[in-house]
């Protein structure tokens, strides 16, 4: 009984911080887009003109558009670069090279965001070290794109590799022994065991990208409008209601994605464990 | 068949290394180079930029708010952290799972929601915290916390409890018996927990961004304004500045913790995150 009582004691504030945050977070941004005034009142009158006006606005759904396409696009991609990266990590021989890639792989984690998103734009730049190559990447869709694939690939390698890992290696030996090749061991053992870590790297992408705001912002050059930067605007231009009815919908989008994929990697799960 | 599988092998990790590293290496080159725009291998070199980002007052100014607004949004996610995360996996609480899930929510917060909420939270009801290192860190908080609890709770879960209660049994305080045997054994999560965070708040730009006013903000954000102006070599010199001391606190806290010899120790704690 003691225990129970000092356990509410450590827990009580953290908690509390978060339930507080989150009501009035939650709280906050149904009234400010139920009102169609700016005011810093916390109660105002309700008025859904914002929301008629942002929800029949086509410049909205464009926006909400590009930004699910961009998560898609980006989430993919992603995946394609880290899965062979963390199989070439995992099977590396020698520890120091493995602890040298990791070292690679993660420590652009520990740097700014808008720092990496600089580097992009001057290596993109047209007449940059590159000449002409990228020509028309930089505040355009291929750049953000890039841009935004190296700054979430840590986020897909760890998931990918620690799903990897998990694979006991003997069942690919089994598989050989079977008679199966490499290409058959790889759809038939090895990617569907590394599924559920291929998953939640999508997951942890695409939620990542949705919500991205320096590096469309920087480097979409006004061409590229993502739901995240439509709520600074809104903010710049003293349109509060505006933003935050934009940043529900950010809000819903994010939770969709979440849902959406617990479900699908239930269905993973459950579908390996039937078979 | 093996050879080519194994060039393939080394062309993909050789390309992933330089995808990598590029961004990053062009910022330290041009930062250095005395080329007012880069268009390949610099003309000369030069610390001219570096000097002109270190005196330039916005620059100077951000640094310092960025340090203190890391430091105490670290100092208060740990302490609102720790104590939850050794009460979770310790401690007999009804829902633990529910609460697990409350700590890890703001994850699936985007950083640019939790700056709007807080923005609107402070004119609505604090005006007075808008702008100021307390109301930036308290913001942070949020994205802090996860990663506190779930750093130190798998910490915490790789430990045998036994050890604890066999110093209560021995007639150590609770206090004491945390104390002296489970913190020890922590060390390296709240570490970690530590540095990343604090890394993390410093390099914060998406919640910071609706915090602070135009004038007066932490350097990631004055480096973000500056960009959506221009580019220029002082804006490389601050952003390689950011890079060395990233790396190198992260380089410094590895060397660190094997000195103290807590690597050798935390093996297993570690690949249990991984």
């Amino acid at each position: 009984m003691r225990s129970r009582r000092l356990a509410t004691v450590l827990v009580a504030p953290g908690t509390a911080y978060l339930i507080l945050v989150f009501v009035s977070i939650v709280a906050l941004l149904f009234s400010y887009s139920a009102r169609s005034e700016r005011t810093a009142a916390l109660v105002a009158p309700v008025d859904w003109a914002t929301w008629q006006n942002v929800l029949t606005d086509a410049y909205t759904w464009q926006v909400l558009t590009t930004t699910v396409l961009l998560g898609l696009v980006v989430s993919v991609l992603t995946v394609l670069v880290a899965y062979p990266l963390a199989w070439c990590v995992h099977t590396m021989r020698r520890p120091w090279q493995a602890t040298t890639m990791l070292f690679v792989i993660f420590s652009p984690i520990l740097v700014s965001v808008v720092v990496r998103t600089y580097g992009w734009a001057m290596l993109l730049r047209e007449n940059g070290p590159f000449g002409s190559l990228f020509d028309g990447w930089l505040y355009h869709q291929p750049g953000v794109i890039v841009a935004l694939v190296h700054v979430e690939l840590p986020f897909a390698v760890f998931p990918i590799l620690a799903a990897i890992r998990s694979v006991p290696p003997e069942l690919g030996r089994a598989a050989a022994d079977l008679g199966a090749g490499p290409l058959r061991r790889f759809l038939r053992v090895q990617l569907p065991l590394t599924m559920p870590g291929v998953l939640s790297g999508i997951q942890l992408v695409f939620a990542l990208t949705i919500s991205a705001f320096a590096t469309p912002a920087l480097l979409g050059g006004g061409r590229v409008t993502v739901l995240a930067q439509t709520i600074y605007q809104s903010i710049q231009q003293l349109q509060w209601p505006t933003a935050a009815a934009q940043a529900v919908l950010l809000l819903i989008l994010a939770l969709l994605v979440l849902t959406l994929f617990t479900g699908l990697a239930r269905l993973v799960s459950g579908g390996r464990a039937a078979r | 068949m093996t050879a080519l599988v194994k060039a393939l092998r080394w062309a993909w990790i050789t390309a992933c290394a330089v995808f990598i590293t590029a961004p990053l290496l062009i910022v330290l080159v041009a930062s250095v180079s005395t080329d007012h725009v880069l268009t390949g291998w610099p003309s000369g070199f030069t610390l001219e930029w570096i000097r002109t980002a270190l005196s330039y007052e916005p620059f100077q100014v951000g640094f310092l708010y960025s340090i203190e607004v890391a430091a105490l949004a670290t100092v208060i996610a740990l302490a609102l952290g720790v104590p939850a995360a050794y009460a979770i996996a310790r401690l007999d609480l009804p829902g633990t799972g529910l609460l697990r899930s409350i700590f890890v929510a703001p994850l699936s917060l985007p950083r640019v929601v939790t700056g709007f909420s807080f923005f609107v939270l402070y004119v609505s009801l604090m005006p007075t915290a808008y702008g100021t290192v307390g109301g930036v860190a308290l913001a942070h908080v949020l994205l802090l916390l996860p990663f506190v609890i779930s750093v130190v709770g798998s910490g915490l879960a790789g430990l045998d409890p036994q050890l604890e209660a066999a110093a209560r049994d021995l007639g150590a305080t609770p206090w004491r018996a945390f104390r002296q045997v489970t913190l020890p054994q922590i060390r390296l999560s709240l570490v970690i927990a530590a540095v990343f965070g604090f890394l993390t708040s410093f390099d914060e730009v998406d919640t910071s961004v609706f915090l602070m006013p135009a004038g007066t903000t932490t350097l990631p954000v004055a480096i973000f304004l500056r960009l959506e102006q221009n580019q220029d070599p002082t804006t490389s010199a601050v952003s390689s500045l950011m890079i060395a001391g990233s790396l190198l606190l992260a380089g410094l806290t590895a060397v660190a913790l094997r000195r103290s010899g807590l690597f050798g120790t935390g093996r297993n704690e570690q690949k249990e995150q991984a």
